[in-house]
């Protein structure tokens, strides 16, 4: 799904062309050496955001490399949505960033300025930032996330993975609506009490009818005189305004129009009462596949200790050992917590890739950041391994000290750091 | 004539299970596969490799392959170093097949990654060609490198990483491992016995594992081959099924099931059996896996019972949602199960709000 990544005095890299192909590619190189800056890179071109030891970094002058005035990064990616490349170029300079988004082949961007393109890129990549880092992202020391995060919000997680962020988005957007027609309701609520007000200190018709007819009966004694006439322009005055008051408040502005809005909002209402349902009917559907595809990712790995993994109603995973005793999440070991986590995620992948017939594919990449701390040899063997072997995951990036990763890689990108502030060399052995 | 006996991929210490029985049983089928061999008198007996699980073998493993190969007389012994013979970055010698060879026992590609030899045999000369584990271009550029001189000639190695057709003719006889079950092409004269016993039951059950003997002479290859038994007795059943039961009658189904297996009185097997079907949480909360395991233990007093959960959880059958991530289609699918008199207004409305 990358293509291309390219940096200019981006952290460490001065000036850099990364490649990317399918398959498994492990990116290596002492501590420091530029391996995390790469993925932040990739990220900061997606989505404006980088996140680093659980945070998100909010100030990107930070990545201006030393020295320097800006940073740009560029990269090429497919496009879920289309299958289509596009190219995504950021600057960084102090206090803003730019950006502007390029069709495959195009010289002029489709969409320039940092916040349409965030949003072009979502819908391009069919899911939010959220939704795509906690699915294809695996940060350094953060593998075992899923099991450290308190029961809700490892609930909150799993649902964005699933893409079931899109349910809630749906029921924001009613929300918006509901308190657009309000806010018109109350106005045209406002308006009617104003008026009603204004014809309560006005006489009723008849009070005028009958004012006619008296001062009618007065000119009939007295004769008609520039007295009466007077008199006779403030009754008018007095009825004509009564009289708009009155066609006012029986405008269908007044009237149908805020009836239809009213039958719109409890539509409104209605809706969003069922949007706050549907995800959980979507996701009653979709967690028996994501369990028995985590399963067998698990049982590859772990399958000469374990026998099941098993997610229940409230997203607590727990395991069964050969012996059928279970074992929650917490008291598994370290190594098993690890893969659990990996597991999980890429069963996500192949349980939405699944469904993707219907809705736009997933990313189908995955991205580790050290995700073989805690595994021994053999199992660092097989996690690779494992990830390789699945059909809906076509790129994988590793960043890794670990040498039983490295060479079930297909490409190896090697850092050596050359000091003097000199960004590392980097050599591609494939 | 020249006689090849080949064998391949015995990964001593791997245990199956973590069992530490089948780090026995691993080594008592190499010994009966090298003994199979010997007993064709081969003029060579070759391993193609991952004869250890791990590069640093226990010592019980090392000194039982040395006490294998010692008494070997008149049969050259050749052994290629693996993928898991070797540590990380090809460092052959650090490999324990490289430790075989320095103490005489066998002879393998010494610190490279192939080597070639000739010898005389039966009065003709005949060349081997060795490539051990190594990475696919090198094995490509090796390969292109190796040029055989004599009229016999056959190559060894731990894997053939490309495809049949790039492979040269001038071959009378491929023989390679990592692959652990047999094949053997007599055309093509490509052959690979599998491994030595059962290391993965869920890919090597029900498949092949053979002693492959090649007889070369000027006129072409004659194969023979002879099955390779694991000594441990395996016994799969794969068909249980307890789709749409609750937890009581799924647990008695599993017990009687077991209940009918036939125990074994000498040589516990291992026990393998997969559960199947779908369904619902509450159902598989009330399995009790432990006590099931348990009971068949007592009844089968097998080595070890494996009972694999392949079952699948439904979800209450409420709905089923063809297109669960399409807000629009799942909420006229909910609604019109619902029988909801609303439904025009409401889908109406959302598509306003969408924009559509
Ligand atoms: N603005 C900058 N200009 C130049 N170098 C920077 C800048 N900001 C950070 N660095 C350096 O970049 C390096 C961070 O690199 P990175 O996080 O990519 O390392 P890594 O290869 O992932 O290392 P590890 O293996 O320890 O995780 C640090 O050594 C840091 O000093
Ligand atoms: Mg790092």
């Amino acid at each position: 799904m990358l293509r291309q990544l390219r940096m200019t005095d981006f952290k460490v890299f001065n000036e850099i062309d990364f490649q990317f192909s399918q398959g498994i590619t492990a990116i290596v190189g002492p501590n420091g050496s530029g391996k995390t800056t790469i993925l932040e890179a990739i990220e900061f071109a997606l989505f404006r955001q980088v996140t680093r030891k659980e945070k998100t970094v909010r100030n990107f002058e930070d990545f201006i490399r030393h020295g320097r005035k800006r940073a740009i990064v560029e990269l090429e990616f497919r496009a879920p949505v289309n299958r289509r490349f596009y190219r995504v170029t950021r600057s960084i300079h102090p206090g803003k960033t730019n950006a502007d988004l390029y069709d495959d082949a195009g010289s002029d961007p489709i969409v320039s300025g940092p916040t349409k393109v965030d949003d072009e890129i979502v819908r391009l990549i069919g899911m939010d930032r959220h939704a795509f880092s906690t699915l294809t992202y695996v940060r350094q020391g953060e593998i075992d996330r899923l099991s450290r995060l308190p029961p809700k919000k490892r609930r909150a997680d799993l649902y964005s993975m699933m893409g079931l962020g899109i349910y809630d988005k749906t029921e924001d957007r009613v929300q918006k609506q509901i308190r657009e027609l309000k806010k018109r309701m109350s106005s045209v609520e406002d308006t009617k009490q104003r008026l009603e007000s204004i014809k309560s200190h006005l006489p009723a018709p008849d009070e005028i009818a009958s004012s006619r007819e008296s001062l009618e009966r007065i000119k009939d004694k007295l004769g008609e005189s520039d007295d009466i006439v007077q008199i006779l322009g403030v009754i008018e005055k007095v009825e004509t305004s009564l009289q708009r008051v009155i066609d006012h408040l029986n405008s269908p502005e007044l009237t149908n129009e805020y009836e239809e809005m009213k039958e719109e909002r409890e539509a409104a209402s209605y809706l969003k009462e069922i949007l706050g349902v549907l995800p959980e009917v979507a996701e009653s559907q979709l967690k028996p596949e994501i369990r028995s595809e985590a399963r067998e990712i698990f049982r590859g790995i772990f399958g000469d200790r374990y026998s099941d993994l098993v997610i229940d109603e409230d997203y607590n995973v727990s395991l069964y050992d050969l012996r059928g005793h279970r074992v929650s999440l917490t008291a598994a070991s370290g190594g098993e917590d690890v893969c659990v986590n990996f597991a999980l995620r890429v069963a996500v992948n192949t349980a939405l890739q699944k469904q993707a017939a219907h809705r736009i594919p997933p990313p189908g990449i995955i991205i580790l950041d050290e995700p073989g701390a805690g595994l021994d040899t053999q199992r660092r063997k097989w996690l690779p391994m494992a990830i390789a072997g699945l059909k809906t995951v076509d790129q994988v990036l590793v960043v890794t000290h670990m040498e039983e990763l490295r060479e079930s890689a297909d490409r190896i990108v090697l850092l050596t750091p050359q000091g003097k502030q000199r960004q590392p060399m980097v050599d591609v052995i494939e | 004539m020249v006689r090849i006996a080949h064998i391949s991929d015995s990964h001593l210490g791997s245990s199956m299970f973590q069992l530490i029985e089948r780090r026995e049983d691993a080594r008592a089928c190499l010994k009966k596969a090298v003994d199979m061999a010997l007993r064709h008198s081969p003029d060579i007996l070759v391993h193609t490799g991952d004869l250890f699980d791990s590069p640093e073998p226990h010592p019980d493993d090392i000194n039982h392959v040395l006490k294998i190969f010692k008494d070997i007389e008149d049969t050259k012994v050749i052994v290629l170093h693996g993928n898991h013979d070797i540590p990380y970055g090809y460092k052959y010698h650090h490999s324990p097949i490289r430790y075989l060879e320095t103490v005489e026992f066998v002879m393998t590609t010494g610190d490279n990654p192939s080597s070639v030899h000739q010898y005389d045999i039966d009065g003709k000369q005949v060349d081997i060609h060795l490539i051990s584990w190594t990475r696919k271009k090198q094995f490509q550029k090796i390969l292109g490198d190796m040029e055989p001189e004599s009229d016999i000639a056959v190559l060894f190695a731990h894997d053939i990483p490309v495809e049949i057709d790039e492979l040269p003719i001038h071959y009378d006889y491929i023989g390679h491992g990592h692959s652990h079950n047999f094949k053997l092409d007599e055309d093509m004269a490509i052959g690979c016995p599998g491994s030595t016993h059962i290391i993965d039951w869920k890919r090597e059950l029900g498949k092949k594992r053979k002693l492959i003997v090649a007889d070369i002479d000027k006129n072409g290859t004659e194969f023979t081959t002879e099955t390779l038994n694991d000594i441990r007795e395996f016994k799969f059943h794969p068909g249980l099924d307890i789709t749409g039961l609750d937890a009581q009658s799924a647990n008695i189904k599993m017990k009687d099931w077991l209940k009918n297996l036939s125990p074994k009185k000498k040589d516990p097997p291992i026990v393998i059996v997969r559960v199947n079907g779908m369904i619902f949480a509450e159902t598989e909360k009330g399995i009790e896996r432990n006590s099931l395991i348990e009971f068949g233990e007592k009844h089968l007093n097998p080595l070890f019972l494996h009972i694999e959960p392949n079952w699948n959880v439904v979800g209450p059958p409420e709905l089923d949602l063809s297109r669960p991530l399409d807000v629009k289609r799942s909420l006229e699918e909910y609604m019109e199960f619902k029988k909801d008199p609303k439904k025009e207004l409401v889908i109406e409305e959302l598509q306003k709000i969408l924009g559509e």
